[in-house]
């Protein structure tokens, strides 16, 4: 019996063992599994906590950007503090132990980690850059009775230039969350996030820079002397028109005064030339160092502005610190802020006829010296307003904006820091030494000697082509030129010296300049080849065709460019600004693959 | 001897008042403002090495003899490996220039200088074919009127055989992408809850037995 029983029990002990031990396993198992799911669900709660956190942040910022252009401080501050609320919520809601665990768990780590730092990037948004944009007065960048409050102005770029700092830090910390493995959710909320924050940073940084440079310029530490130049595009030039009446303009404790005027026409003509730069001398031979019409051929503003400094100094003696350009469209802008200014011996200037008055109506009215008075009182009165009318500040900033990304105001410095600091903008009138996206130019130069570029349209398609073995993309450039001129009752003044053989046929040089490192395969004019003129702008190949219209007619000229090695699927576009805008579109293709 | 006096001194005095005219004739005009036509082209301002620029002159004296320099620098952006290497020292271009008349004998220029003879209307053509790659500047000078122009080409590395590839994959819309979180959640739940059921019905089946 006893024998018999050993095994059995033997056996039975055993199995209570096993049994134990499954038990055992199944009971931790059991524990780890619900503390996953607990975590996880967890993480799940917090993260939709988050996220709702997140999406409210996202309508209150909408609200705040509202309020602050509306000028409602007070609803703009309220709705500041609630904004922050929810940022801080957010979070603290993707702070805690278990999402830090969460972040470093496999699959859906990265994700975790992304939110979180959506939610970082909100919170230091809302609490380091936001206020100090909302107590930013805008009324302090702008002049009231003739005087900019340059001490003001000083104080305030202190705090600008800590939120920039906020802004941009925020901007690459976001830029490094590797957006590869992520949820689709996730990463668009991450993109539409950067690509706001590069919004918001061109924004900061713009305020930044003007309120680091504008009293200096404006005489904070000593006197400066300006030239104001007025590009007139009713005779193309590359970087926006012909260079007619000037001012000079000093600046001296944030005051502005009218120092004198004069126009282009009484520095007559330099012989032996002024010094051309090779690669322009090499494209329109010394024209630009000889004639203050032709200072601006190139598109590069600061050699034009440079020449033009060096021609004022040796016809009048006075030595400026920089240049303005502006053209009649910024005028009409300003006019449409500051309301109609009357000018002696002439019709009063409103924002919706002053580019017909000034570049088609003079011109039909007033013989060549009387054009000349009538344009340099113009301007002066349009100054003098602008200087002593009390004026609405958000809308004269608003327009001002609207000038320097059409690149209708533009400036250039003496000084090479201030020259530093203005580079990469619209302001500076160059274009960019380095391409983030292929940049193509467009610039148009008047060869007719008339004033014909009033009557002319432009558009500009460019289109995104084919990917080269070689890292290189073809574009495709359309560049077409209608001709609103009628076909007779054009003064001399406006036909000019007619050096396309026919009084009403404008003859203009089209120069396409091409993504830096890039280069012009072909060009065709109306479906044949044209000759093409050639040369370099740097990194860019630059290459010339004379487009001449007549009178109703359009002309379409197609380039064939390559860009430098950048598989980018999108392009850009930088052109002569005209009377009427440019009409444009950018054909994007996907991203090269590698 | 007064008559050749009186000669000489009307010599000497229309010599006097011709030669402000003569030296103002001979000097050349300053130009007028507007930019001229370009008078130096090439027909493709870019090619690939192994092909042949065009170059085209206009406006220059009829029959005139025109010098043409060539500067060659290097690519803006360093052209790829392939082939580079290998020219690095490539200072020698082969030319065939050919006169803008058919059957004219083609100058036997240097390499980065050569003459070429305009037409009686003052115009020329000829080919260029440059053996590495590079910017090409191009400066045409004509010997009688010292008329200048200038205008620069590229030379990119040969293209490879194969065509480029192609750069856009079907025009299907991704999608899909937005449910994938809710699926995997739940695919995951589902999938715990189907261990936790197996392993509770083998402790039962244990228990029992």
């Amino acid at each position: 019996m006893t024998q018999r029983d050993a095994p059995h029990r033997r056996r039975r002990r055993s199995r209570r063992r096993t049994r134990a031990r499954v038990r055992r396993v199944l009971l931790v198992g059991l524990v780890v599994v619900s503390m996953l799911l607990t975590a996880g669900g967890w993480v799940t709660l917090r993260g939709w906590q988050a996220r709702s956190h997140l999406v409210n942040a996202a309508g209150l910022a909408k609200d705040l950007s509202a309020q602050v252009l509306d000028g409602d401080v007070a609803r703009a501050q309220r709705t500041l503090a609630a904004l922050q609320e929810q940022a801080s919520a957010a979070r603290g809601a993707t702070g805690d132990p278990v999402w830090w665990l969460g972040q470093r768990s496999p699959y859906v780590g990265d994700d975790l980690s992304a939110v979180r730092q959506i939610s970082v990037a909100v919170d230091d948004l809302a609490r380091l850059a936001f206020p100090t944009l909302l107590r930013v007065d805008l009324a302090s960048l702008v002049p009231t009775q003739g005087r900019l409050d340059v001490n003001r102005l000083r104080a305030v770029s202190a705090e600008v230039s800590r939120a920039d700092q906020a802004v941009r830090r925020t901007s690459e910390r976001l830029r490094a969350v590797p957006t590869g493995g992520l949820v689709t959710q996730v990463r668009d909320a991450v993109t539409a996030l950067t690509a706001e924050l590069d919004q918001l940073g061109e924004l900061t940084s713009a305020a930044d820079r003007g309120a680091r440079l504008l009293p200096p310029l404006l005489g904070a530490d000593g006197p400066r002397t300006f030239l104001i130049v007025s590009q007139n595009p009713a005779e193309l030039r590359a970087t926006g028109g012909m260079f007619g009446a000037y001012a000079v303009l000093r600046a001296d404790g944030g005051r502005l005064r009218l120092a004198g005027q004069g126009d282009a026409s009484q520095l007559r003509h330099f012989d032996p030339p002024l010094k051309v730069d090779p690669e322009s001398r090499r494209l329109w031979s010394d024209l630009p160092g000889r004639y203050p019409a032709d200072v601006n051929l190139s598109p590069d503003f600061p050699a034009a502005a440079g020449l033009y400094r060096e021609m004022v100094r040796r016809r009048t003696g006075t030595t400026v610190d920089g240049v303005l350009a502006v053209d009649p469209v910024v005028l009409s802008y300003l006019l449409g802020v500051i309301g109609p200014v009357a000018v002696p011996d002439g019709p009063p200037l409103t924002g919706s006829t002053v580019v017909r008055t000034l570049l088609s109506d003079s011109y039909r009215d007033l013989d060549t010296e009387a054009q000349d008075t009538y344009f340099a009182r113009a301007a002066a009165k349009v100054f003098e307003a602008l200087f002593t009318k009390t004026v609405d500040a958000k809308a004269l900033l608003t327009v001002m904006r609207r000038s320097i990304e059409e690149r209708r105001i533009l400036f250039w410095s003496v000084r090479s820091e201030e020259q530093r600091a203005l580079a990469g903008t619209r302001l500076s009138g160059q274009l960019p030494e380095k391409d983030t996206v292929p940049t193509v130019g467009v610039f148009l130069n008047d060869g007719s000697g008339a004033k014909l570029g009033y009557y002319l349209r432009f558009s500009a398609t460019l289109t995104v082509g084919a990917c080269q073995p070689d890292g290189r993309r073809e574009l495709r450039l359309r560049v077409t030129v209608r001709s609103t001129a009628p076909r007779s009752g054009l003064t001399e003044s406006v036909t000019g010296l007619a050096l396309s053989g026919d009084k009403y046929t404008a003859r203009t040089f089209v120069s396409v300049h091409t993504p830096s490192g890039g280069a012009v395969l072909t060009g065709r004019l109306d479906g044949r080849g044209t000759a093409l003129g050639g040369g370099t702008d740097g990194r860019r190949q630059v290459a010339v065709a004379n487009v001449e219209v007549g009178p109703g007619r359009t002309r379409t000229l197609d380039v064939t460019l390559l860009t430098g090695q950048n598989g980018a699927g999108t392009a850009d576009l930088v052109l002569t600004p005209t009377v009427t805008p440019w009409t444009t579109q950018i054909v994007t293709a996907p991203r090269c693959e590698q | 001897m007064r008559l050749s006096r009186i000669i000489m001194a009307l010599t000497v005095g229309l010599a006097v008042a011709a030669a402000p005219t003569a030296a103002g004739a001979a000097q050349p005009q300053p130009p007028v403002y507007p930019p001229p036509v370009v008078s130096l082209t090439l027909d493709d301002p870019t090619i690939f090495l192994g092909e042949t620029f065009t170059l085209r002159g206009t406006g220059f004296g009829p029959n005139e003899t025109v010098s043409i320099d060539v500067a060659i620098s290097a690519l803006p952006v360093a052209a790829p490996a392939e082939g580079s290497a290998r020219r690095s020292d490539g200072s020698t271009v082969a030319m065939t220039a050919v006169a803008y008349t058919p059957g004219r004998a083609a100058p036997q220029p240097a390499p980065t200088h050569f003459t070429v003879q305009a037409d009686a209307n003052g115009n020329f053509t000829v080919t260029y074919r440059p053996t590495r790659t590079g910017r090409y500047t191009f400066t045409a000078t004509g010997q009688t009127t010292g008329r200048t122009a200038s205008t620069t080409g590229t030379v990119l590395p040969k293209r490879p055989p194969h065509p480029p590839r192609p750069t856009h994959h079907g025009h299907l819309p991704v999608t899909g992408g937005s449910i994938g979180t809710p699926l995997k959640l739940g695919g995951g739940l589902a999938g715990a809850g189907a261990v936790l059921l197996l392993a509770s019905l083998a402790w039962r089946r244990r228990r029992l037995g």
